[in-house]
């Protein structure tokens, strides 16, 4: 089944942008109401002080636990008192002091740190989840109130009040660690933001260049970047040469040089000149911020696997709730004393860790996709993500995917009685309006021979054969067609592209596509990886499999002359079975059907807008070679979240059980709790880790922007190498 | 027990030196008074916690030397300790003595310094309480003299007990601050200051002369 492009977005914690889940819980702060994924987001989302304008919010929580920790450090002493000082602890006046002494001790702890927990608790069960806060709210409260009772009642055993206060204090801290690490494994994904407040300087014809920032632009406005300064919003250079970094958005490490006429995006800088560029998007719509839009979605999507974590997890709180109140029975029944039955009782509620498998698969999936954000592999969800494991077939289209897409023209073959000449102008006036990966070829050629092109007029694209429009000077067009060589009847074995003029066939052009350095490494490295390798292609079988030849594959592995349609019949013959997928790698509008149509649809270059909609991955930039090293990535994650959910859930029942049997100390069931959801967290770290080493940055780059040693020119007129060119269009868009 | 409340209650007004300072910045005149005494309330309650804690240090520390056959000798040592460092407490209220001591483990740039600023301006009832815990970390030889008081009674229990009426005893000096900051004029401040000064000074004589002669022992213990 394809994966699909589109879904309502879910609910994402405003602190980690984890989705918040069954055990969510919302606030109202000032600036509006933000949900949490847990509470321990909420905390650390304050203590970074990202509440509108506190700075010092941050040291408000920090000050609660300190609370928290002086308090019930106070109470377990003053419990500590009957085992180190037994003497001190008969005298009457100390066996009067020490119960007052810890109530008024323990009650500003459960005043500030356990009401927001009972509160969060409440929230949840008006809206019908519950959660682990139910389950410590109520654990805390439960000890509290006995232990009131105990000593309205006169008594001074049973007292749970050093439990609860180092209860409360020991889990907020654990909630707080959690929510700090979770915010580091999402932190790859928080580079892509809009950048609005980005300083710009926007040039103002007959007059001063004012300083504005990005958010003032609007498209048709031109700008002046000077090297060093990030670009500040997508747009075409109108004057000036530079190489531009444009690792920040496709993780490359190699700058492109650009002139006029060519298209640059922000936040990429240029290098070694100034640019004067007009905008065509801001804000929302440059691609920086639609990349951050598809990362925001793709982290808020719950996956199967996460959805029956969710389930398991509405059923697994209200189980231990009844465990707890079972083994409270037990141990009554058992003769134990009132205090021993309520400590046990306690353990069990709060060993439990629901959460745990809540953020076992949110933690290793967005992990992964931010990693792989960085280095330009935009994965639109993480279905997408685990369905990259299954690929055993991965067909590319040929021209502008696993070719450059410049074309050139390597040959004229004109029909007899027609001179080159003739043919390269008819094909090239008519080329000159068209967008499409050969034009460009065929009118450089033409002007190399330094021809002059005829006005055309009235050209529109036939779809799947080529161009046609009138061509000539007004009052004597002619109808010229540039296409297929079928369509226009022309001899198969010549070029690949026909031209005609009115009723004549002028003849045929043969252009030579260069493939990709990066092609034969990826393809190689994809074999490797276990995938199989085929070509599907437009361009005639002689093209594709000269292309299948030049890139080591074997004959039979690339088509030729298919229409779109063939393509999208090929890969639904290949798809099918859960054991194995089948993958598309292309570009272009052309490809989009394509790439619907496969399970797993992988666009390459920035593209068109199309392509990467329908696409579940977008490989931003040109290095194909990225390719195997996204399945090997997507591997480990899979990996790493069966093993989270694996633990999650093994130490859920295996703490649970502990708890019913063992009868351990509630402090220590805090504690491993706690420690239970810092593995969680820690294998999802050292994932992000491996994967950094995995995807690393690119070989033989320059090592980034900093190593380029170009020497800066006067007016930026550098004489640049020949860098290899991003499938950035050259021009605004539309005929 | 009662001695040591009066001593706690008359040495307090030497933290009102250091720490009517806390005190009066973290008062916000204009807001509701209940609100004005649940600040401060936590203030002292944090100073309080600390002090126990400390105390309670004191104490374990007590109780491991208790079973010591010198523990007599060291009383004595204790109480001397303890005598000194009122009569120093005294004499920095006298203005003869510099007062705090802060350094640069406490001086502005150090982590105590950060912690404190970033509390101090922070809005929930747990700051106070926060800010206060740091300040009873300040350097006082009145919390000096108290401590030695715990170590000495050789005993958990009773130290805990030294170190709160110790934190119950800053209160009613310190409230009376936030109270009459702005009503005692400085130099009818001062004189009062000067007074105390001289009470704590002999107070601390006394204790001194107590740890020297044998029969100084009922001041520490629990009635």
């Amino acid at each position: 089944m394809a994966v699909p492009a589109a879904r309502p977005a879910p609910l994402a914690c405003a602190h980690c942008g984890l989705p918040v889940g069954v055990g969510g819980t919302r606030r109202r702060e000032q600036g509006g109401e933000h949900a949490f994924c847990c509470l321990g987001c909420s905390i650390a989302w304050r203590m970074a002080g990202r509440a509108a304008g506190e700075g010092s919010e941050a040291a408000v929580y920090l000050a609660r636990i300190a609370l928290g920790f002086g308090l019930s450090a106070i109470v377990m002493l003053i419990q500590w008192v009957h085992y180190i000082d037994p003497e001190a602890a008969a005298h009457p006046s100390f066996v009067a002091f020490s119960p007052l002494a810890q109530v008024l001790a323990s009650t500003p702890v459960l005043l500030v740190l356990g009401v927001p927990w009972l509160w969060a608790a409440l929230q949840g069960l008006r809206a019908g989840r519950v959660g682990t806060d139910l389950l410590v709210a109520l654990g805390i409260f439960a000890g509290y109130g006995a232990s009131l009772v105990t000593l309205l009642r006169g008594e001074h055993e049973p007292l749970f009040l050093d439990t609860v206060t180092s209860l409360a204090t020991l889990i907020a801290v654990g909630r707080w660690l959690e929510a700090r690490a979770k915010e580091r494994a999402t932190s790859g994904l928080r580079a892509f933001v809009s950048g609005a407040a980005r300083p710009a300087l926007r040039l103002v014809p007959g007059g001063e260049p004012e300083r504005v920032v990005a958010s003032d632009l609007a498209p048709g406005q031109r700008v002046r970047v000077l090297p060093g300064e990030k670009i500040p919003a997508d747009g075409v250079v109108r004057e000036g040469r530079a190489l531009v970094d444009e690792a920040s958005l496709t993780g490359e490490p190699l700058p492109r040089a650009v002139g006029p006429g060519d298209g640059v995006r922000a936040p990429c800088v240029p290098l070694d000149g100034p640019l004067e560029v007009e905008v065509t998007a801001v804000g929302e719509g440059t691609l920086l911020a639609e990349v951050g839009r598809v990362l925001e979605r793709a982290r808020q999507e719950r996956a199967p696997l996460e959805r029956l974590a969710d389930r398991a997890s509405a059923v697994f709180v209200p189980l231990v709730l009844l465990l707890s109140a079972w083994v409270l029975w037990r141990d009554l029944q058992a003769g134990a004393d009132a205090a021993t039955a309520v400590v046990g009782a306690l353990a069990v509620l709060v060993v439990a860790c629901p959460c745990a498998l809540a953020i076992a698969t949110p933690l290793a999936v967005t992990a992964a996709l931010g990693r792989l954000a960085e280095r330009g592999i935009l994965v639109r969800s993480g279905a997408a993500l685990g369905a990259l494991p299954r690929l055993s077939r991965v067909a590319f289209d040929k021209t502008g995917t696993l070719t450059e897409g410049r074309p050139e023209v390597d040959a004229l073959v004109p029909c007899p009685g027609v001179g080159e000449d003739e043919l390269l102008v008819a094909a090239a006036s008519l080329e000159a309006h068209s967008e499409h990966a050969l034009a460009r070829g065929i009118v450089a050629a033409a002007q190399a021979r330094g021809l002059a092109l005829e006005p055309a007029r009235e050209v529109h694209v036939v779809a799947g054969r080529g161009i046609e429009g009138w061509v000539g000077p007004a009052g004597a067009e002619q109808r010229v067609q540039v296409g297929s060589p079928a369509w226009l009847g022309a001899p198969a074995g010549g070029g690949q592209v026909a031209v005609r003029r009115g009723e004549r066939l002028l003849g045929t052009l043969a252009l030579r596509d260069r493939p990709r350095e990066s092609a034969r490494a990826a393809l190689a490295g994809l074999a490797a990886e276990g995938a199989e390798v085929r070509i599907l292609s437009g361009d005639t079988p002689a093209a594709a499999a000269a292309m299948a030849q030049q890139l080591g594959l074997p004959p039979g592995a690339a088509e030729g002359g298919l229409l779109p349609q063939d393509k999208v019949d090929r890969l639904a013959g290949w798809r099918g079975g859960r054991r194995s997928a089948v993958a598309f790698v292309g570009d272009g509008l052309n490809d989009a059907p394509a790439l619907a149509a496969a399970d797993l649809g992988i666009a390459v270059g920035s593209g068109t807008d199309l392509a990467r909609e329908t696409a579940a991955v977008s490989l931003l930039g040109d290095d194909l070679s990225r390719l195997p090293a996204l399945l090997k990535a997507a591997r480990r994650t899979r990996a790493a979240v069966r093993w989270n959910l694996f633990w999650a859930f093994a130490y859920n029942v295996a703490a649970v059980a502990w708890a019913v049997l063992a009868h351990p100390a509630p402090v220590l069931g805090a504690l491993a709790m706690v420690l239970s959801s810092l593995f969680v967290i820690a294998t999802s770290l050292r994932l992000r880790a491996r994967l950094s080493e995995d995807l690393g940055a690119g070989e033989g780059g320059l090592g980034g922007p900093a190593a380029v040693p170009w020497p800066a020119g006067a007016g930026g007129n550098v004489p640049a190498p020949e860098a290899p060119p991003i499938g950035i269009p050259g021009g605004p868009p539309g005929p | 027990m009662l001695t040591l409340l009066l001593t706690g209650l008359l040495g307090s007004l030497h933290c009102v030196g250091m720490c009517g300072g806390f005190v009066l910045a973290l008062d916000r005149p204009g807001r509701v008074p209940w609100r004005r005494l649940a600040v401060q309330g936590s203030f002292l309650l944090g100073k309080a916690t600390t002090y126990v804690l400390l105390g309670a240090l004191a104490g374990l520390l007590g109780t491991a030397l208790a079973r010591a056959p010198w523990l007599a000798a060291a009383q004595g040592v204790l109480a001397v300790v303890a005598g000194v460092a009122m009569v120093m407490a005294g004499l920095q209220l006298l203005g003869w003595l510099e007062a705090f001591p802060v350094g640069s483990l406490f001086g502005p740039g150090s982590a105590w310094d950060r912690a404190s600023r970033s509390v101090a301006e922070a809005r929930s009832v747990a700051a106070p309480y926060a800010l206060g815990a740091l300040t009873g970390l300040l350097p006082c030889p009145l919390v000096y003299a108290f401590l030695a008081s715990a170590l000495a009674t050789g005993s958990l229990a009773q130290a805990l007990l030294v170190m709160a009426v110790l934190g119950l005893a800053s209160m009613p000096a310190l409230l009376l601050v936030v109270l009459l900051g702005a009503v005692l004029r400085p130099s009818r401040r001062a004189v009062v200051v000067r007074a105390a000064g001289v009470v704590v000074v002999l107070l601390g004589l006394v204790t001194v002369a107590r740890g020297v002669a044998p029969g100084w022992l009922h001041l520490h213990h629990v009635p």
